[in-house]
């Protein structure tokens, strides 16, 4: 603003300014991105004519995916071996399908019962077919009451001057425990239908016993030799089985095999499977470490002579299945969190994954401890909300909670159906979940001014059979909340793919931790009508920004300081166009599924036709905990039909899985690893390529394809300029005839003067830029002399060049 | 990222104009001087253009200066780079509302400044930038363009002529009515 015309400003002016001023936020431009634009730019230029990008376009795309894995999926984050399942059931690998956050179905379709009248604590109910038992108080002591639900009956199984606990229930036969609550208990067993009772034998410790099937299975400590008991129903028999000197004995059943853990104090130890039939035992897991830790309080870990279980191999902890009938042992997860706690049903697998810390079976969860669940049959991996889980014995339902007031958020999960409803009520502290039939139980406590007590709770399906793996979609009044970068959970990083189709479109793979403020980001860009790709890999620290772009070499940007780094992490987290962008769309939700379709017209300021429209449709998953998308697709078609689809991939990573953060280092050894592979493809052509040994230029690009075309580029020192283009086509090449015939009467195009001409068992095409054309100050290679003459002289085979002639250029260190 | 600025690279000369003023006009000797002097205003005017929308001017701005570097041999001979760059970038601007394809993908970068959730309470500072981005809106496009210009890029008359490629005397009757405007929707804040 001139002065003189500054003071003609009124003061109203003035203010007027100030507030327009302070209103719009200051935003600043990169240089080196303004010159790395200009010089893609200029290179496309040149490059646009040549049939060579598209081979080089496709060898970028497979080096992305290359970079991907190399630098982006860090040892196997949340995924497995391809080996997952190890049979013949075809199962994706875990690597394919990422785990999918389970949607909650908004309509319920469960019906929950208050089943006991008789408020009490801890009255820990079991379900088996129409009866429920539990354990509850008459005002003296512990009794065992039983509900026959089909009837509506209520019967006490106990009443007397004892205490009885826990009861337990397998086709006719319930068994609870009896005595006082420090132990040692006695085990029996009643028949509701036939009126027998047995007593089974002593039992050590609370509520160790497991009963599914025929068997009923406890741990025995009587002997220096500890070993374990199993009664058989029908047989009427108890048989003890001794291990060996253990501290501790963890044993389960499916009513036909004893899966047991046998340990030191430590949790080291080994796996047993017991046959009843055969009375075989073998073990199966000789020597294991951190064995019991994860099994020890779940029941289920033995599924129709299946044996899941958890323990140490390496720095983590794993799980492992082994299959009695086939006598094979597969591991299940390969990473570098801890997996703890299997248990199966069916083909359901449901375990726990954390991150180093101790796992508590029943005490408050590490905040990052996650419920997963795989469908071992397809290889499918889901995550449920909440932080402790339940499977039902032979699969089909499984329940969760969270911790927040003791799982007093709960949620069943639905396998055949793929349903998954939250069941939980206000003030409400819920208990141990028991499974059984497709239906669940558990009490609830009220938080009672005279006291607290609970009532037993049962809920059913409604719905039995709902809609199988989809849930219908419905309209939604308002727009979804989806949540950026910022939502990211302490102790997380994202992984993020982005893809945008069409000759212009563009792929974006990146690692973005923000508790550090750093990323690592990969772009690609692949330019209009096939020309030439452009990548760039650009890391964020707080140490700085270093970026390698192709054919320019390293750059460094401004060191920034904390809170400072905003921008810079969401773009590289790649927010997707987010329902405030879509003005007017139609909303649907399924789920934790969103879809939106919208007609976007354009803004009364714009100056084209009303009818310049373009539809767009907008899909996301939401992980329901952040409101992160994890995935979204955006497509957008124009009034011509053109359709551009913009796909991004979202996946939260514990940090602790991340064995290779983003560093500035990463950069340079991209360069120079990208640099050394192109030297070793050039040297390794079928044909004789030629370099350029001019004086005062120098090699600063070059690229070998899949086609054995070869691409060098030389220019000076000390600036990221081309002045001499060398391309290589094989001469059997049908495209090397047509770069001949094209080129061979030397033609100035655009800014360079071109020629083509045959040189051994390769056709050559030279190109030598204009240097005045360049937008600079001045021509930067006036001194040097350049013409077609002199450049196709000093041509020379590689082979005959000198080491240092391949030594990566200046740029390619830092600038 | 920002790369490390050096002190831009100056020559100044006095100039001519057909008022008859003695003005100053800048003559940079290289792009990256004019870009380190004169990028941030711009792009701060046009964000305003923009309806707020950074990444759209941020993309306008830079596009002018990557053609500035690719035609600098032809521009820095013209009177005023700086006009040239910012009608690339206006231009480039008013391509992107054309474009829906592209408009979208400058919108897709723009999550991370979505409105901000409604609180009890939010920011004073926001809910001013809202009404006077609102009031802004309002306005007619030239008037919308002559306004940033004028008040937040604080350039003369003459130069957001040149920039926006008018006479003078069509940027003083936008910038009278923007004022007028203004003046009335943004009563209370000023």
């Amino acid at each position: 603003m001139r002065d003189s015309e500054q003071r003609k400003k009124s003061a109203e002016d003035r203010r007027l300014g100030q507030l327009l001023s302070q209103a719009a936020p200051s935003a600043r431009l990169d240089w080196g991105a303004v010159q790395a634009e200009a010089e893609k730019r200029r290179r496309r230029r040149l490059a646009a004519r040549s049939v060579f990008s598209l081979a080089a376009a496709l060898l970028l795309v497979m080096g992305g995916w290359a970079f991907w894995q190399e630098f982006l999926v860090a040892e196997d984050v949340v995924v497995i071996t391809d080996d997952v399942v190890g049979d013949d059931s075809g199962a994706a690998s875990e690597r394919d399908t990422p785990p999918t956050t389970v949607a909650i179905s908004e309509d319920s379709s469960w019906e929950i019962t208050q089943i006991s009248d008789n408020p009490g604590m801890g009255m820990v109910p079991w379900l088996d077919g129409h009866y429920l038992a539990w354990r509850s108080h008459d005002g003296h002591d512990w009794e065992i009451l039983v509900v026959n639900l089909e009837e509506g009956t209520e019967q006490n199984l106990t009443d007397d001057e004892q205490d009885q606990w826990e009861p337990r229930m397998s086709g006719d036969w319930i068994v609870w425990q009896e005595g006082d609550s420090g132990g040692p208990y006695r085990l029996w067993a009643y028949n509701h239908v036939s009126g027998e009772g047995r007593e089974l034998g002593r039992l050590d410790w609370y509520g160790q016993y497991v009963i599914a099937g025929d068997l009923v299975v406890w741990p025995d400590y009587s002997r220096p030799k500890v070993g374990f008991k199993v009664h058989s129903f029908s047989a009427g028999e108890t048989r003890e089985v001794e291990l060996g000197e253990y501290e501790e004995v963890w044993p389960t059943t499916d009513g036909v095999h004893v899966g047991v853990q046998a340990v030191d104090s430590r949790g080291d130890g080994d796996l047993f499977l017991y046959e009843w039939q055969t009375g075989s035992l073998e073990i199966i897991a000789p020597s294991a470490r951190g064995l019991a830790l994860g099994s020890w309080m779940e029941d289920n870990w033995v599924a129709d002579g299946r044996v899941v279980w958890s323990m140490l191999e390496g720095r983590n902890r794993e799980i492992f299945l082994y299959d009695s009938k086939t006598g094979r042992r597969e591991q299940l997860t390969d990473n570098e969190v801890d997996d703890v706690a299997p248990v199966l049903g069916g083909p359901t697998l449901v375990w726990y994954q954390m991150q180093g810390e101790a796992y508590d079976p029943i005490g408050p969860p590490s905040p990052n401890r996650s419920v997963q669940m795989r469908d071992l049959s397809t290889g499918e991996t889901f995550v449920l909300p909440g932080a402790f889980a339940w499977l039902q014995q032979g699969g089909g339902l499984v329940a969760t909670a969270s911790w927040p007031q003791k799982w007093s958020e709960m949620y069943l999960y639905q396998v055949e159906s793929g349903r998954l409803e939250r069941i939980a009520r206000e003030g409400k502290v819920g208990s141990w979940i028991q499974l059984a039939g497709g239906r669940a139980t558990w009490y609830w406590e009220d938080a009672d001014p005279e006291g607290p007590t609970a009532e037993v709770m049962l809920a059913r399906p409604v719905i039995p059979g709902a809609a199988a793996g989809s849930q219908p979609w419905r309209p939604l009044d308002e727009p979804p909340e989806l949540a950026g970068v910022e939502a990211v959970p302490p102790g997380f990083a994202v992984q993020v793919r982005a893809s945008t189709s069409g000759s212009a479109g563009e792929e974006n793979e990146a690692l973005v931790i923000p508790e550090t403020e750093s990323y690592r980001l990969q772009r690609t860009d692949h330019g209009p009508g096939g020309s030439e790709p452009f990548s760039t890999l650009e890391v964020r620290t707080l140490e700085g920004v270093l970026t390698y772009s192709e054919g320019i070499g390293v750059r460094r940007g401004q060191p920034m300081g904390p809170g400072e780094s905003a921008d810079g992490l969401e773009w590289a987290f790649q927010q997707v166009v987010g329902p405030d962008h879509l003005p007017g769309a139609r909303w649907e939700r399924s789920g934790n599924r969103y879809r939106a379709e919208a007609t976007l017209r354009p803004p009364p300021s714009a100056e084209v036709p009303e009818d310049a429209t373009a539809e767009v449709t907008l899909e996301v998953l939401v992980d329901e905990g952040t409101r992160i998308p994890l995935y979204s697709r955006l497509a957008v078609r124009d009034r011509g039909g053109a359709e551009q689809v913009t796909e991004v991939q979202r996946r939260l990573i514990p940090l602790a899985a991340i064995t290779d953060p983003p560093s500035l280092d990463d950069v340079r050894e991209f360069a120079a690893k990208r640099w050394r592979s192109e030297i070793e493809a050039a040297r390794a052509l079928p044909y004789q390529a030629v370099g350029l040994d001019y004086p005062g230029l120098r090699l600063n690009v070059i690229r070998a394809t899949a086609a054995n075309w070869l691409r060098l580029e030389y220019g000076l020192p000390d600036k990221p300029v081309t002045a001499v283009i060398i391309e290589h086509f094989p001469a059997a090449d049908p495209e090397a005839g047509k770069e001949l015939e094209r080129w061979e009467e030397p033609t100035y195009d655009e800014g360079s003067l071109v020629t083509a001409f045959r040189r051994g068992d390769a056709v050559v095409r030279l190109t030598l830029v204009d240097g005045s054309t360049m937008g600079l100050p001045e021509d930067p290679f006036a001194h040097l002399g350049l013409s077609l003459d002199k450049v196709k002289d000093a041509l020379v085979p590689l082979d005959q060049l000198p080491p240092s002639h391949f030594d990566p250029p200046e740029g390619w260190q830092e600038n | 990222m920002e790369t490390e600025l050096d002190t831009p690279a100056l020559v100044m000369a006095d100039d001519s104009r057909r008022d008859g003023q003695m003005e100053r006009s800048f003559r940079y000797s290289t792009p990256e001087a004019l870009f380190r002097a004169e990028h941030e205003k711009l792009v701060k005017a046009l964000v305003l253009v923009a309806d707020g929308d950074r990444e759209a001017a941020r993309d306008a701005v830079q596009e002018g200066y990557v053609q500035l570097c690719l035609n600098w041999k032809k521009v820095r001979e013209y009177e005023d780079a700086s006009a040239w760059v910012r009608r690339v970038a206006i231009n480039r601007l008013r391509n992107q509302q054309r474009s829906y394809r592209r408009g979208l993908r400058a919108v897709s970068r723009l999550a991370g400044e979505r409105a901000p959730a409604e609180s009890s309470a939010p920011p004073t500072q926001d809910l001013r930038r809202e009404r006077v981005l609102a009031a802004l809106k309002a306005l007619p496009e030239r008037q919308r363009t002559a306004a940033a210009l004028y008040y937040v890029a604080d350039l003369s008359v003459a130069e957001v002529a040149r920039s926006m490629g008018v006479r003078e005397g069509s940027v003083k009757t936008h910038l009278s009515r923007a004022r007028e405007t203004l003046k009335s929707l943004l009563e209370d804040e000023r």
